[in-house]
């Protein structure tokens, strides 16, 4: 990758021949082989970009989108953050790294607290906060995706699944984060639903300049929000560049694949 | 054009404890033979409990018709059904040879039915049991169950929603090709563009009631209700702008 290209932009994270295996086992006894989830995956992100992953079922989205957020530990290879290494960051001060990057996960009816209150749900990152401060990032967090202010009193089964995906972001904005990962977010959802969550981040994209890493199996989805686009397949990255030259110039046959997949529409 | 069935003023519940929701109702509408027609709509617009009733699988689902008329000019023999999950819709303890048979009035038409929708036999194999295949390869085998009864129509519901979108593609491929022999179809699905090419009709439905039906693809290009419109513009198309 060119450098000076982008002159002014950091490097957010940098992947270097990362991989991620998992053992399958076949019998008691036996020790099973070895699955490479992410293969020797090569990557930099950088900050303020909004980024779009797209792979079929087992391509290793998610295992890489566990690996970004510092939930799952790589078998090989090195994941820089900010310049250091991902390993040392979180065993020094994981809070700090969980500010910078947060995560909105694929499933809304699993992914809140059914116990307790949105305002509880959202305060739970912030609680080393003073309680003004908080209270001002939890009212600006619910502004900006769009709930009114008595939502704070809901708990999670009195939303819908859309709405439920509004507190999950929200709780991700609380934070103030500078790299957004969403894991399939809208796949849980209705189509209605899903283009205004669409329109919402990417609403919040330009508002807030926080990168963002789009996860989905939806190529076309994922064209309506991400600038630069990451193909996966079978654990490896098969083709990455800027969403026009990945669309109409696709490099690898099985981006072509995935393309020539989407329904012809209108 | 021979009517396959015709539905009036049909009304839908559910048995939830001592009460009967309703869930579908009243609707209208009518299926000729040959014919393919989309039953579009999202979660909890009933297109499943309607797509049940037309099969006759409704009451084992809790639900009941409350009041209207179906009127079958088929037997409910020559109706097959594709459902949406083909993980969970075949036996795990049986293989998948012993399945087809099950269904099959004359086992001999199982090889043929297999080449049909271009299973792979010499690499998996009638012996081999559902957990050896792939998800795209359960879907394969259940549309070659439903072609083994030798329909005249075939109720789909969201036969892709389970599998991959290169999976999807396919499946909705030999679909067509299906079709072309003049079986009809009932295609129940939230993607709106899955119709498209395949559907010669739409009913759009939205929590229980018919928003909108008429042919395609004049619908699609004037919507007259606005349900339909957020519907239609919500399909997230390519995007080359930044």
């Amino acid at each position: 990758m060119k450098e000076d290209l982008w002159g002014d932009h950091d490097i957010l994270f940098q992947l270097s021949g990362v991989s991620k295996s998992y053992r399958i086992r076949q019998g008691i006894f036996e020790r099973g082989k070895e699955f490479n989830a992410v293969d020797h995956v090569n990557l930099i992100l950088r900050c303020g970009q909004c980024y779009g992953l797209v792979g079929e079922s087992g391509s290793g989205k998610t295992t890489l989108a566990g690996l970004l957020a510092g939930f799952i530990e790589p078998t090989d290879g090195i994941i820089t953050f900010q310049n250091d290494l991902l390993r040392k960051i979180l065993k020094r001060d994981p809070l700090r790294f969980r500010r910078k990057v947060q995560m909105v996960f694929q499933n809304p009816y699993l992914s809140l607290e059914p116990r307790w209150p949105v305002r509880k749900i959202l305060d739970e990152g912030i609680r080393d906060l003073g309680a003004g401060d908080r209270n001002m990032r939890i009212e600006k967090a619910l502004g900006l995706v769009g709930l009114p202010l008595p939502y704070l009193k809901r708990k999670p089964q009195e939303l819908s699944g859309g709405e439920r995906q509004r507190v999950a972001i929200a709780r991700a904005l609380v934070m103030e984060p500078e790299f957004l990962i969403l894991d399939e977010p809208t796949s849980q959802l209705d189509v209605s639903i899903q283009a205004q969550i669409v329109a919402l981040l990417k609403q919040l994209q330009a508002s807030l300049q926080v990168g963002l890493l789009f996860i989905s199996h939806d190529l076309a989805l994922v064209s309506q929000i991400a600038e630069e686009l990451l193909v996966f397949n079978q654990g490896k990255l098969v083709e990455q560049g800027s969403k026009r030259s990945v669309i109409l110039s696709p490099a690898s046959p099985y981006t072509r694949r995935l393309l020539d997949s989407i329904p012809e529409w209108p | 054009m021979k009517k396959i069935f015709e539905i009036q003023k049909l009304e839908l519940g559910y048995r939830i404890g001592k009460q009967i929701v309703k869930a579908v109702g009243p609707v209208d509408f009518d299926m000729a033979e040959g014919e393919c027609l989309g039953l579009i709509g999202e979660s909890g617009a009933g297109k499943s409990t309607l797509a049940l009733e037309i099969l006759g699988l409704l009451q084992w689902k809790a639900g009941l018709r409350i009041s209207g008329d179906l009127r079958l000019y088929i037997s409910r023999n020559e109706m097959a059904y594709i459902p949406q999950d083909p993980h969970a819709a075949l036996d795990p303890l049986f293989s998948i040879g012993d399945q087809l048979r099950e269904m099959a009035r004359d086992s001999s038409r199982v090889e043929k039915v297999l080449e049909k929708v271009r299973l792979p036999l010499d690499k998996i194999g009638l012996k081999s049991y559902p957990h050896e295949l792939s998800g795209g390869m359960k879907q394969r085998v259940l549309i070659a169950m439903a072609l083994l009864r030798q329909p005249k129509l075939i109720v789909a519901d969201e036969p892709t929603s389970s599998l991959d979108v290169t999976l999807q593609a396919e499946i909705m491929g030999l679909f067509r090709e299906i079709q072309r022999s003049g079986i009809a179809f009932l295609l129940v699905t939230h993607q709106v563009p899955l119709t498209k090419n395949f559907c010669q009709r739409a009913i759009f439905m939205r929590s229980g009631a018919v928003v909108e039906q008429g042919l395609l693809p004049e619908v699609f290009k004037n919507p007259k209700e606005a349900y339909t419109k957020t519907l239609i513009e919500s399909v997230p198309r390519l995007c080359l702008d930044p």
